[in-house]
C-alpha cells in the first residue's frame, strides 16, 4: 500500500469505472429512504404489472409495487450481506491461514486439508443445504456464504506467512523471544493487506451473487424484503407478458457485481508491479 | 517415481476429502432442526410406527453410533431409501437423473470451450484494440451476471420473443441448447480471461520474440508456440468446470426444468429427505473430487491464478 | 478436429427423441410426481388421478357428480342405511390374468383399514363392522350406524381394488390393476407413460398411449402447448391476461368450476387469534374482490363460507366478506390491539401461493398487522399445521366426494380440527353429526345452511374463493369436457384420430 500502487491504480480508467459503479450501489443502499420515490412495500393492485412510465421509472410488479424503489432498497440488502459475508470469510480465512502458516507441523496439515475439503466442495449446494436446514434469515445467509468462501484467503495468508517466516528478521525476532502474536501482528498483517483488499473486493462480488442465488431459490431474504434475487424469482412467472419485473433486478445485480469485479481487477493489476 | 509419489499423495488427499465430505454432510444434517421421520411415516402416524421406524434406521441411538452405521452403509455404497413415500431407492434415482446431467455438462462444456477459447485468443492477439475491450467486457459481464438471470433473459429473448427454442423441459435436443448456453457462459467468460492473460504472458517471452524476428507471421507464431503453453492452464480450468457442471447445476437445472442431479438435490433439500440429500451430496462430491483428481494428476499443481468458476 | 464434429453429431443424434407417436397418444401435463401408485397413499390430486387409470373401483362418477357403475353393476342400501350390498361384474381380470372377485374387494378394503398399512386414508372404511362375501360376485358391507355419504367412498381412488396377494413392498412402483391403462414407464420429474389395457372389461381405450409430462413450470406448460406438444392445457393464473388477449386463443378458452375452497386457516387457540373479533378483522382487511380481479383474472367465485357452489346445501344468497379496512381497525382496537400485532402466515412452496401471500401481507400491513411469511415444503407445512405451530396458513381443500359433508366434518368438527386450526364449537359438532346421519334431502340442506352460518359467525377461517379452471385443448380434442371430480377422468373414450381424419 504505497504511493506507487495508488498512482498506478489511478491511471487506469477501468479503476474509476469500477469505483463509480460500486459507489453507486453503496450510496443507493445507504440513502435508500431519500432516493426511492415510493414505499417499496406499498401495494397497489390496480396498477399492477404496468410498464415504465414517468411515475414508475421501471414499472410496477405483480402487486403494483414500484420496481425502482424496490431495487434501491434491494441494494441495501445486497451490500449488507456482501459486507457481512466477506468479513466473516476474511476473518475465518486470515485466522486459519495465520495459524497454519506460523505453527506448521501437524496442525498446518490438518488445517490445510480442511481448507481443501471446503474448497473442493460444491459451494452452492453446501450453501443451499445450510440455509435450507435452518429457518431463513439474513444472518444465516451471510453465515452460509462466509462459511464456504474463506479457503482462498486462508491459502493466501498462509503463503505470505511462509514467505515471511523464511526471512532473516523474523528468525531474529523469534530468537529474541518476542511473543508470536506480536510478530504476526507486526509483519504479516501489513504485508498481506493489499492482497486482502483484492480478495475482499472480489469476495463482495461473489457474496452479492451468492445472496441473489439463495434468495432466488427462496432461501435468502424473505418477503416482503425487496431482495434482488427474490424479485427475479417471483417475476419469472410473468416472463411472457411482464418481463420487466425480473429483467431490472437482474440488471442491478449484474451492475453491482460488475463494479466489484472491475474494482478488484484494477486493484490486482496495480499490485503486480 | 516422482510421479508415483505425487499421484499417491493426491489419491490419499482425495480419499480424505471424500471422508470429510461424508462426515460434514452427516453432521450438518444432524444439527438441522425438525424431525425427518415425521415426513416418512405419513399423515396418520402413531407413536408406535414412529418408534419402529426410528429403530429401523438406528435413529434412536446416540449420534456417534448413528454415524458409525452411516459410515458402514456408505462404505458399502448403500445410499439407502428415500424417507418420503413411496420410498424409492436413492441410487436408482441418481442413476435415472445422472444421464441428463451428463448430457447437459457435455453440451455446456462445448459452449464454454468454443466461446471461451475464441474470445480469449482474439482478445489476446489484439490486445488493447477495441475488439479486445469488447471481448473483455463480455467476459467480465459473463462473470458478473447471475446464472439464473442469464437463463431467464435467454428464455425471454429466444423463446418468448423469437419463438426459436422451447423455454424449458427435456424432451428433445432443442431443449438442451438454452440450458447449455446458460451454464457454459460463465465458464466461457472465465476461460476467455485466462486464455487472454496467458497468451499475453507468452507474447512477452523471449522465444516468441525470436520467432517473430525470424520473420514468421503472427498467426502462425501464435498457433505454433504460444498456444501450446496456454493450453495447460486452460485445460485445467476446463476440467474443474466440467467437474462443477457434473456436480449439479442447481440453478440452471431448476430454471429449465432439466431433470438432472442438481434439481434432484434441490428437491431433496426442500423435502428434507435425509437419505436423498446425503446420497446426492455424496455422489456429487465424489464426482467432483474424482474429476479434480484426474485434472490434478494430469497437470500437476494448479496455477495459482486458476480459479474455479463455480456456477453462482 | 473431424472426430470432434462426428462426436458432436452423434451426441445430438443421441439426444433427439424416439419416433413420433403423438397421433396415438393423449399428451397431458401434470405439475408434480405422483407418490407412487398405491391407492392406500392416494391423498394428493396427482396420485389419485393415476390410481383411477390403473385400477377399478366399484362405483365411479360420471362427468357431473352422479354415481355410476364401476365394476359393481348395481347395488342396494338397506332401509335403515346400515347394509350395503354390491353386485360385481363377472368379466373383470387383473392385468396379470387373475380374475377379480369379491375376495379381492374385501381384501382391498381391509388393506386400507389395517393399521399395518399405515394408510392416511384409513378413515374412509373406519365405520365398517363386517364385510361378507356370500359368493364370488356379491359383497355385503355393514356399518354401525347410518352415514349419509358412505356410498360415495366406494368411488374414491383409495377404494381402488388391488389383487388380494398384494404384499409386495414394491407395489407402489409396479402396480397391477384391472383399469383401462397399464403403466409403461415412470421417469421421475420427467414423464409417466401408460399403454392401454387390451383386455379392459369395457373394451380397450380408444387411444394407444397416455402420456403425462411432469412440468413444474407453468411457463413451460404454456410453451409446450403453444408448439402443439400438449392436448390439454390449464391456463395458469399468472398468464390470464396473455391468453385472454390473444386473438388466436380467446374464443377457444373454456372453463370448469372446481369443487374446492381456498382459505386462510386461523389458529383458534393461539392469541391473539383466539379472539373471533381479531379473526374477523383480518378477514375484513382483505380486498378479495380486487385480488381476484387483478391476480386471478376476476373469474373465480368469491367464497362466503366453505361449501362450493354445485353441492347440495350451497347457499347462493350469502355474500362474501367485503373490504372494510376501517371497520377492521375498529375491531382490532376493540379487541385491544390498537397498535397491531405480529403473526406468521405459512404457505407451501409453490409459486402460485407466493404472490397471493405477499398481497395478503401488504393488506394486513395497512390495518397494522405485521405479517411474516413462512414457506416450507409440503410435508413440513402439513406437519406444522397438525402440531398447531402455524398462526395462519394458506391452503385449499378439494372435494374427496361431492357432498357438503366433506367440507364440514374434516374441516370444522372438533375431533378433526385438533389436527388443523383448533377450532371447536359444540353446536357445530352436533349439527355436523346430524348431517352425517340424516338421509332426508330437504332436512339435510337446512342443516347444512344452519351449520354454515354458525361457522361463518365464528370466523375460524378467512374464506377466499372457489376456483374456476380455464383450459385449452388441441384441435384434436376440441369437444373434450373435463369431469367435475378431479379423479373421474379415465381418458378411455377420448379419440383423437376421429378429428385428425376429419370424421367428426
Amino acid at each position: 500500500m504505497n504511493h506507487r500502487f495508488f498512482r498506478k491504480w489511478r491511471k487506469n480508467p477501468t479503476s474509476w469505472i469500477g469505483l463509480i459503479l460500486v459507489l453507486l450501489v453503496v450510496v443507493m443502499g445507504m440513502f435508500a429512504e431519500w432516493i426511492a420515490p415510493f414505499d417499496p412495500l406499498k401495494q397497489d393492485l390496480e396498477n399492477a404489472l404496468t410498464g415504465a412510465s414517468l411515475e414508475h421509472w421501471m414499472g410496477t410488479d405483480y402487486n403494483g409495487r414500484d420496481i425502482f424503489s424496490r431495487i434501491v432498497f434491494g441494494a441495501r440488502i445486497s451490500i449488507t450481506v456482501g459486507i457481512g459475508a466477506s468479513l466473516i470469510s476474511l476473518i475465518l480465512g486470515t485466522f486459519i491461514g495465520l495459524i497454519s502458516g506460523f505453527f506448521g507441523g501437524v496442525l498446518e496439515r490438518i488445517l490445510m486439508r480442511f481448507t481443501d475439503i471446503v474448497f473442493g466442495f460444491p459451494a452452492l449446494l453446501f450453501m443451499i443445504a445450510l440455509t435450507a436446514a435452518f429457518p431463513p434469515s439474513l444472518l444465516l445467509t451471510f453465515l452460509a456464504i462466509g462459511a464456504v468462501s474463506w479457503p482462498p484467503t486462508a491459502r493466501l495468508i498462509r503463503a505470505h506467512v511462509l514467505k515471511i517466516r523464511e526471512s532473516q528478521f523474523i528468525t531474529a525476532e523469534i530468537a529474541l523471544g518476542i511473543p508470536t502474536w506480536k510478530i504476526l501482528l507486526k509483519h504479516v498483517i501489513p504485508n498481506t493487506l493489499s492482497p486482502l483488499i483484492v480478495i475482499f473486493t472480489m469476495g463482495m462480488a461473489n457474496a452479492v451473487l451468492a445472496e441473489a442465488s439463495l434468495s432466488f431459490l427462496g432461501l435468502g431474504a424473505q418477503p416482503p424484503l425487496p431482495s434482488w434475487g427474490a424479485m427475479i424469482s417471483t417475476g419469472r412467472e410473468f416472463l411472457y407478458h411482464a418481463p420487466h419485473i425480473s429483467l431490472w433486478p437482474g440488471l442491478a445485480i449484474a451492475t453491482a457485481v460488475f463494479g466489484f469485479n472491475l474494482l478488484g481487477d484494477s486493484l490486482r493489476d496495480a499490485q503486480e508491479i | 517415481m516422482n510421479f508415483l509419489v505425487h499421484a499417491f499423495q493426491r489419491f490419499f488427499g482425495a480419499a480424505i476429502s471424500f471422508f470429510g465430505v461424508i462426515t460434514l454432510t452427516f453432521f450438518v444434517m444432524n444439527i438441522a432442526p425438525g424431525d425427518p421421520v415425521l415426513s416418512a411415516v405419513g399423515e396418520r402416524y402413531n407413536e408406535e410406527t414412529l418408534e419402529q421406524f426410528r429403530k429401523e434406521l438406528h435413529l434412536d441411538k446416540p449420534v456417534l453410533v448413528q454415524y458409525g452405521h452411516y459410515l458402514k452403509k456408505m462404505l458399502r455404497g448403500d445410499l439407502g431409501k428415500s424417507f418420503v413415500p413411496p420410498h424409492h431407492s436413492v441410487s436408482a434415482k441418481i442413476r435415472q437423473k445422472f444421464p441428463y446431467t451428463l448430457k447437459l455438462a457435455f453440451a455446456a462444456l462445448l459452449v464454454s470451450v468454443l466461446l471461451g477459447l475464441t474470445i480469449g485468443t482474439i482478445s489476446g492477439l489484439f490486445r488493447g484494440k477495441w475488439i479486445d475491450r469488447f471481448g473483455m467486457f463480455f467476459a467480465l459481464s459473463g462473470i458478473s451476471a447471475p446464472v439464473f438471470w442469464v437463463g431467464l433473459v435467454l428464455i425471454w429473448l429466444v423463446s418468448v420473443k423469437l419463438g426459436f427454442l422451447p423455454p424449458s423441459g427435456s424432451s428433445s435436443w432443442k431443449h438442451l441448447i438454452l440450458p447449455a448456453v446458460t451454464l457454459g457462459l460463465r465458464s466461457a467468460a472465465f476461460l476467455a480471461r485466462i486464455t487472454r492473460s496467458h497468451l499475453i504472458d507468452e507474447f512477452g517471452k523471449d522465444y516468441l520474440r525470436t520467432a517473430r524476428a525470424k520473420g514468421l507471421s503472427e498467426p502462425i507464431v501464435v498457433m505454433k508456440h504460444a498456444f501450446k503453453n496456454v493450453l495447460i492452464p486452460t485445460v485445467t480450468i476446463i476440467g474443474t468446470d466440467f467437474g462443477s457442471f457434473l456436480s449439479g447445476a442447481v440453478l440452471t437445472e431448476s430454471i429449465f426444468s432439466w431433470p438432472g442431479i442438481g434439481r434432484m438435490a434441490m428437491d431433496a433439500i426442500q423435502k428434507r429427505d435425509f437419505p436423498e440429500i446425503q446420497g446426492v451430496v455424496i455422489f456429487t462430491a465424489c464426482v467432483f473430487i474424482v474429476i479434480n483428481l484426474i485434472v490434478d494428476l494430469l497437470y500437476g499443481l494448479l496455477d495459482p491464478r486458476v480459479r474455479r468458476s463455480e456456477e453462482i | 478436429m473431424k472426430q470432434i464434429f462426428i462426436f458432436i453429431a452423434i451426441f445430438f443424434y443421441a439426444c433427439s427423441s424416439a419416433p413420433d407417436l403423438s397421433e396415438k397418444t393423449i399428451r397431458l401435463a401434470i405439475s408434480s410426481n405422483p407418490k407412487g401408485f398405491d391407492p392406500a397413499f392416494a391423498t394428493d390430486v396427482v396420485t389419485g388421478k393415476m390410481c383411477m387409470l390403473l385400477y377399478d373401483t366399484m362405483l365411479r362418477y360420471d362427468n357431473k357428480t352422479n354415481l355410476v357403475p364401476g365394476i359393481a353393476t348395481h347395488w342396494e342400501i338397506s332401509d335403515d342405511g346400515k347394509i350395503y350390498t354390491f353386485h360385481l361384474r363377472d368379466d373383470v381380470h387383473f392385468t396379470n390374468g387373475v380374475k377379480l372377485t369379491s375376495a379381492d374387494v374385501k381384501q382391498s378394503i381391509e388393506r386400507i383399514s389395517s393399521p399395518k398399512t399405515n394408510s392416511p386414508m384409513i378413515w374412509i372404511f373406519e365405520r365398517i363392522d363386517t364385510i361378507e362375501t356370500p359368493n364370488e360376485h356379491t359383497i355385503k358391507i355393514t356399518i354401525g350406524e347410518p352415514f349419509a355419504p358412505f356410498i360415495q367412498f366406494f368411488a374414491m381412488p383409495s377404494a381402488a381394488i388391488v389383487p388380494s396377494e398384494t404384499k409386495n413392498p414394491d407395489f407402489a412402483f409396479h402396480p397391477v390393476g384391472s383399469g383401462p391403462w397399464i403403466l409403461e414407464k415412470w421417469e421421475q420429474d420427467n414423464f409417466l407413460r401408460f399403454k392401454r389395457n387390451p383386455n379392459y372389461h369395457e373394451g380397450a381405450a380408444k387411444m394407444e398411449f397416455l402420456e403425462f409430462r411432469i412440468i413444474t413450470e407453468t411457463m413451460t406448460q404454456s410453451a409446450e402447448f403453444e408448439v402443439g406438444n400438449l392436448d390439454v392445457f390449464e391456463i395458469p393464473e399468472t398468464e390470464f391476461a396473455r391468453w385472454h388477449n390473444s386473438k388466436k386463443w380467446k374464443n377457444r378458452i373454456r372453463y370448469k368450476d372446481d369443487l374446492d375452497v381456498y382459505y386462510i386457516g386461523l389458529n383458534c387457540e393461539k392469541p391473539p387469534l383466539n379472539n373471533p373479533q381479531v379473526r374477523r378483522a383480518l378477514s375484513l382487511g382483505l380486498d378479495r374482490k380486487k385480488i381476484v380481479d387483478m391476480q386471478l383474472g376476476g373469474k373465480v367465485r368469491l367464497a362466503h363460507g366453505p361449501i362450493p357452489p354445485g353441492l347440495m346445501g350451497y347457499n347462493p344468497m350469502m355474500p362474501a366478506d367485503p373490504y372494510l379496512p376501517e371497520q377492521a381497525k375498529k375491531l382490532l382496537k376493540k379487541a385491544g390491539f390498537e397498535d397491531g400485532f405480529e403473526i406468521t402466515l405459512w404457505q407451501s412452496q409453490s409459486s402460485r401461493w407466493n404472490i397471493l401471500a405477499e398481497s395478503i401481507q401488504a393488506y394486513w400491513r395497512e390495518i397494522g398487522v405485521n405479517c411474516k411469511i413462512k414457506k416450507t415444503d409440503w410435508n413440513f407445512f402439513k406437519d406444522a399445521i397438525r402440531q398447531g405451530q402455524c398462526d395462519a396458513y394458506l391452503l385449499d381443500w378439494i372435494a374427496d366426494y361431492p357432498d357438503a359433508e366433506n367440507f364440514l366434518f374434516p374441516l370444522f368438527h372438533s375431533s378433526q380440527t385438533q389436527k388443523r386450526n383448533r377450532y371447536a364449537n359444540p353446536k357445530v359438532d352436533a349439527l355436523i353429526e346430524e348431517i352425517q346421519r340424516e338421509i332426508d334431502l330437504r332436512k339435510r340442506i337446512n342443516l347444512i345452511r344452519k351449520v354454515e352460518e354458525e361457522i361463518i359467525a365464528d370466523a375460524p377461517w378467512i374464506f377466499l374463493w372457489h376456483s374456476r379452471k380455464y383450459f385449452l385443448t388441441s384441435s384434436a380434442m376440441d369437444n373434450y369436457e373435463p369431469p367435475m371430480m378431479f379423479f373421474a377422468e379415465q381418458w378411455k373414450n377420448i379419440d383423437k384420430r376421429r378429428v385428425i381424419n376429419g370424421e367428426r
